[in-house]
């Protein structure tokens, strides 16, 4: 069935922990029982569930972290479109998800949202709570920084400051 | 449209967000742009990659006992509420897709009845907003596409044919097949053509839930298809081990046990594989 299993497979992105996972999907499907007379019919009810597990995740994290001051600064688009190499051919599941789990936090969610669950951009910015401009900017840049990691995967990283990940890391 | 206009849109255009005029004049100009077409495709093959990693990933499946605990959990906590501030069908929808997947795990058997009539409403709704006025919420998805990210019944029914396409009113036509949702409830959808009018056959999973007796107006013809009417529409409808399938239509019940008994076999014997 898909909702539940795509749901926790969300969560257990999120989360890298099953039991933390299985306590996300269970308090977003309570909270969407409780609240489901607010659902429209004939809306994507999928879209609906992952803005509510998002949000569910959301509190927990204010909940449970210092808050960082923050700042996202590749929401904005690049004022020129840096090298990205072409897509390998061949990629095995591992290449991908390493290469997926090797990016920010931030691209890594619009990338599952929308090459995964197949969300559109209005659904994406509604769960994330942010502009679909910049779900679009995310959306380019997390690609780009995904292709760079594919085509890197199997030789070590390099100081390019462009690369992200070499000072941000992942969660 | 030239590659300087294109560029920026590929993104949206892999992702499949831009409207129908916009995605042919792309597509008119991939056909004559190898450059373009080269960096379209190695976006394709990256997500299609990423989807089939992360959908087909054990590590991020749920565990059955957990499944079983969540529909335990959400059945206590929909008791646990006063009826009259739900609004059954609504429940019964999100409810029946959340359970499903337990399968035989829950006693479900006084669900049969409003299960069945969740499913009808969402056959009819589907060929209500799919089929005839192309307004679902979520687009539908190609049968190929469908049996990778869901299971092997949509490649079953990829290449299913009515056993004649030559009716007494003239012939019937398989006009589309995909995978769509409405409400929650995802179907194989056939869209069928007959006497200039859309004929929805949808499947959906059985799950063991039912019962084996249809509700039945008049007798059917066959003995195994049961006709109705729900919302305007006439509604045949049979069933295999583990399917359910509808076929919606504006068409008399004459015409659409026609097209029913054409194509209730060839279904049925794909059913059988599943």
């Amino acid at each position: 069935m898909p909702h539940v299993d795509r749901l926790f497979r969300l969560a257990m992105w999120w989360e890298r922990d099953r039991r933390e996972a299985e306590d996300l999907v269970q308090d977003a499907l309570v909270q969407a029982l409780q609240s489901f007379h607010r659902f429209t019919t004939g809306t994507n009810c999928r879209a609906w569930l992952v803005t509510i597990l998002q949000h569910v995740r959301s509190n927990r994290r204010r909940s449970a972290m210092r808050r960082l001051a923050v700042e996202h600064p590749d929401d904005r688009i690049a004022d020129h479109v840096p090298f990205v190499p072409a897509v390998p051919q061949q990629l095995t599941d591992e290449d991908v998800l390493g290469a997926l789990r090797g990016i920010p936090e931030l691209y890594q969610d619009i990338i599952l949202l929308c090459d995964v669950e197949g969300l559109t951009y209005k659904e994406i910015a509604d769960a994330l709570t942010i502009p679909i401009g910049t779900v679009m900017s995310r959306l380019h840049r997390g690609r780009a920084l995904l292709r760079k990691q594919l085509a890197s995967s199997r030789t070590v990283q390099t100081d390019d400051p462009e690369d992200l990940t070499s000072s941000r890391g992942t969660r | 449209m030239e590659c300087r206009e294109v560029r920026p849109l590929i993104e949206a255009f892999v992702s499949e967000q831009l409207l129908v005029e916009t995605t042919q004049a792309i597509v008119a100009h991939l056909e004559r742009c190898a450059s373009c077409r080269a960096e379209v495709d190695g976006l394709r093959r990256m997500r299609t990659a990423i989807r089939s990693a992360v959908g087909t990933s054990a590590d991020l499946s749920p565990r059955p006992e957990f499944l079983s605990m969540l529909a335990g959990r959400l059945q206590t906590e929909a008791a646990r509420r006063r009826p009259a501030r739900l609004r059954r069908r609504a429940w019964m929808a999100i409810a029946a897709s959340l359970i499903v997947v337990v399968g035989s795990a829950v006693a479900l058997r006084e669900w049969s009845a409003s299960t069945l009539e969740a499913l009808l409403h969402a056959a009819v709704g589907d060929h209500r907003f799919c089929a005839l006025t192309f307004k679902l919420a979520e687009p539908p998805i190609p049968l190929a596409e469908a049996a990778q990210r869901f299971g092997g019944v949509h490649a079953l029914l990829a290449a299913v044919e009515p056993d004649t396409t030559t009716l007494s009113g003239g012939p019937l036509r398989v006009m589309e097949r995909h995978s769509c949702v409405f409400e929650g409830q995802r179907f194989v959808h056939i869209v069928l053509r007959y006497k200039d009018q859309p004929i929805s056959l949808l499947v959906a999973s059985n799950q063991g839930q039912l019962s084996s007796g249809l509700w039945s107006v008049g007798p059917p013809a066959d003995g195994t298809t049961a006709v109705t009417v729900s919302e305007g529409f006439h509604v045949a409808s049979f069933r295999s081990a583990r399917h359910v399938v509808f076929a919606v239509s504006s068409l008399n019940d004459h015409d659409l046990h026609e097209v029913v008994s054409t194509i209730a076999g060839p279904v049925s014997r794909a059913l059988a594989g599943a």
